[in-house]
């Protein structure tokens, strides 16, 4: 990494940490996500990748260190607050609205002038931006081919479909900066290719990807950097091709070949 | 009827759509009723000129009762103040409410806190009598239009026309609060609290403000339900704790329960079919007492909480989500997608 103007960066973690009862899950972690790029964050199991993505989304609060998103310390800041930065963040076993329809799961991502109880009584106030969104939202679910079962409930469809209405909400939403934590994992194969394909397609509307994934032959085709995470710490960050080749990385995923 | 259906649509924004329990819900509907009652009290002496008096004695008490049978001015003037006050009131409280709930994050504490709370609140009521008389009540809330018996005109002024018309508004306030509600509930803000209540954690990574929505569910909920309690006040004619214990919140989460959840018609499904089994038994317990000599009609009366627990026991079994099932958001954006199924047609 190179030196380059700050405003490059659209994240940036400073010597950030984390504990859980005496247990270091994460251990001084400092590390800067380019504007536009897809970065990969990865590392065995509890190496602590969920545990940095769960503080980068505000989730949970560091024990020490800084966060900065788009130059702006937000450390500390309360949950909703990252959102409203443009800060997206999507779980690794999906959080949705299961008691909601996909429509109305797909519409929660975006402002409403009746989202004010008040405002929410006078339909007039409102009744625009619905149709607006919803004509967004038909768009966006035709394209990940759930706009037939828009009606459904969120917990009557598929993994699969699932996995497709999480990255409908992330076009819909239209954040800066994109937390995938596992995208692909649990996905029947002939998914993934779809999968990927709006991967990119949220890349090219200059949006910014950070994925942790365990199928690395998927994901170092996309990435343009990648973290190694190890027992809470940063050991290795390059691109795909080096992070190959480092033998410090196939030492901590236990020796295994790792593409 | 219609102020527990008032109460059932107020419980069911909360719990239902909200996913907040509030195991205080006699406490707001109490809070409205005694507010109500203390407050018509001293306004009718304010604005009758009478000097302000204990509002516990009898003199006072009937004193009240005559302003009420002959001022309608300061009948009708009290009578909307207080509803004013006491919906105020009420939502103030909601909004104190809200606010351990936003401290606890796991919601059954809420509901803990409030049980307690809407107990201490009858225990005060009761022992201390400079609040509210103590255990006899605040007495003698005339019907807001009991001075049509003192007037001329036919047919109003006879013994049935005031409490009709009484029940009339009522009526008409349920009504009011059900398009609230329905309005209120399919909106992005009904949207934004079932998002809540699925899951605070992921509707708060969406950008919401999970504790003011919280708080704010709160306060509609509260101010409806001591809207109840001025309502009822004055159809009954007594503010008494009696009337404001958890036995009563529970009977209206059974009504809640029996219509089903996020459902605005189910929760008036709901009073409805509690209420009639209420008036059912009392009608029964009353035809026992004439015709059947030696029996004692208690055992009639008293079976409506048999009644009601088996009703509720077969519904959890067979129908666990409540005689009507949770409704949709209902908003524009559905039709949306309706007129492309058409086009493609």
């Amino acid at each position: 990494m190179g030196r380059r103007t700050v405003s490059e960066w659209i994240l940036e973690t400073q010597s950030v940490s984390k504990s859980y009862g005496g247990v270091k899950a994460v251990d001084q972690v400092t590390l800067r996500v380019k504007k536009g790029s897809v970065t990969a964050l990865i590392g065995p199991n509890g190496s602590g990748k969920s545990t940095l993505f769960n503080m980068i989304s505000g989730v949970d609060k560091p024990d020490g260190g800084r966060i900065l998103i788009s130059e702006k310390d937000v450390t500390g800041y309360p949950l909703h607050k990252f959102f409203q930065m443009g800060v997206y963040r999507t779980f690794q076993n999906p959080r949705l609205f299961f008691g909601m329809s996909v429509l109305e799961n797909t519409l929660l991502t975006v402002k409403s002038p009746g989202d004010n109880p008040l405002t929410a009584l006078l339909p007039s106030k409102w009744l625009k931006r619905e149709l607006n969104i919803a004509e967004q939202a038909k768009e966006i679910l035709e394209m990940f081919r759930l706009s037939e079962v828009y009606k459904n409930g969120a917990s009557e469809i598929s993994g699969g479909q699932i996995k497709l209405l999480q990255l409908a909400m992330v076009l819909m939403a239209n954040p800066r900066l994109v937390l995938l934590d596992e995208p692909i994992a649990g996905v029947s194969p002939h998914l993934v290719p779809i999968i990927f394909n709006a991967l990119l397609r949220i890349r090219e509307q200059g949006k910014t990807l950070f994925i942790i994934e365990h199928r690395l032959h998927e994901l170092f085709e996309v990435a343009d950097w990648v973290y190694v995470m190890g027992r809470g710490r940063l050991i290795a960050s390059g691109q795909p091709s080096d992070i190959i080749k480092n033998d410090r990385v196939k030492e901590e995923y236990l020796g295994s070949s790792i593409v | 009827m219609g102020i527990y259906i008032i109460l059932t649509l107020s419980l069911n924004l909360e719990y239902g759509y909200g996913g907040q329990p509030n195991f205080g819900q006699a406490l707001f509907y109490g809070m409205g009723a005694f507010m109500t009652a203390i407050l018509t009290s001293n306004l009718l002496f304010v604005f009758t000129h009478h000097p302000l008096a204990n509002i516990c004695t009898i003199t006072s008490l009937v004193q009240r009762e005559s302003i009420a049978a002959s001022n309608p001015v300061a009948t009708l003037l009290a009578w909307a103040i207080s509803g004013l006050v006491s919906v105020l009131v009420g939502a103030l409280i909601g909004f104190a409410a809200s606010y351990p709930a936003l401290r606890v994050r796991e919601e059954w504490y809420l509901a803990m806190v409030l049980l307690v709370a809407a107990q201490i609140f009858t225990i005060i009521f009761s022992y201390d009598a400079s609040l509210g008389c103590g255990f006899d009540g605040i007495a003698g809330i005339s019907n807001p239009f009991a001075w049509l018996t003192s007037t001329s005109i036919p047919i109003l002024n006879s013994n049935y026309a005031f409490p009709s018309i009484y029940a009339g508004v009522i009526a008409l306030f349920a009504y009011l609060c059900y398009t609230l509600t329905e309005r209120l509930t399919n909106s992005p803000f009904g949207r934004q609290l079932k998002a809540v209540r699925d899951d605070w954690l992921a509707a708060s990574t969406l950008g919401k403000n999970v504790n003011a929505i919280r708080a704010q569910v709160m306060v509609i909920g509260s101010a409806m339900a001591s809207l109840a309690g001025w309502l009822y006040v004055y159809y009954i004619g007594v503010a008494n704790t009696a009337d404001y214990t958890s036995t009563f919140t529970f009977s209206i989460w059974v009504m809640m329960i029996l219509g089903g959840y996020a459902n605005n018609r189910g929760a008036i499904t709901g009073a409805l079919v509690l209420t009639l089994i209420n008036e059912l038994t009392l009608v029964g317990s009353t035809l026992v007492q004439t015709y059947i000599p030696g029996f004692n009609p208690n055992i009639v009366n008293y079976s409506k909480y048999l009644l009601e627990s088996l009703l509720l026991l077969i519904l959890l079994i067979y129908r666990p989500k409540g005689l009507l099932k949770e409704s949709r958001i209902r908003t524009p954006a559905y039709t949306v997608f309706k007129d492309g199924e058409k086009n493609s047609e």
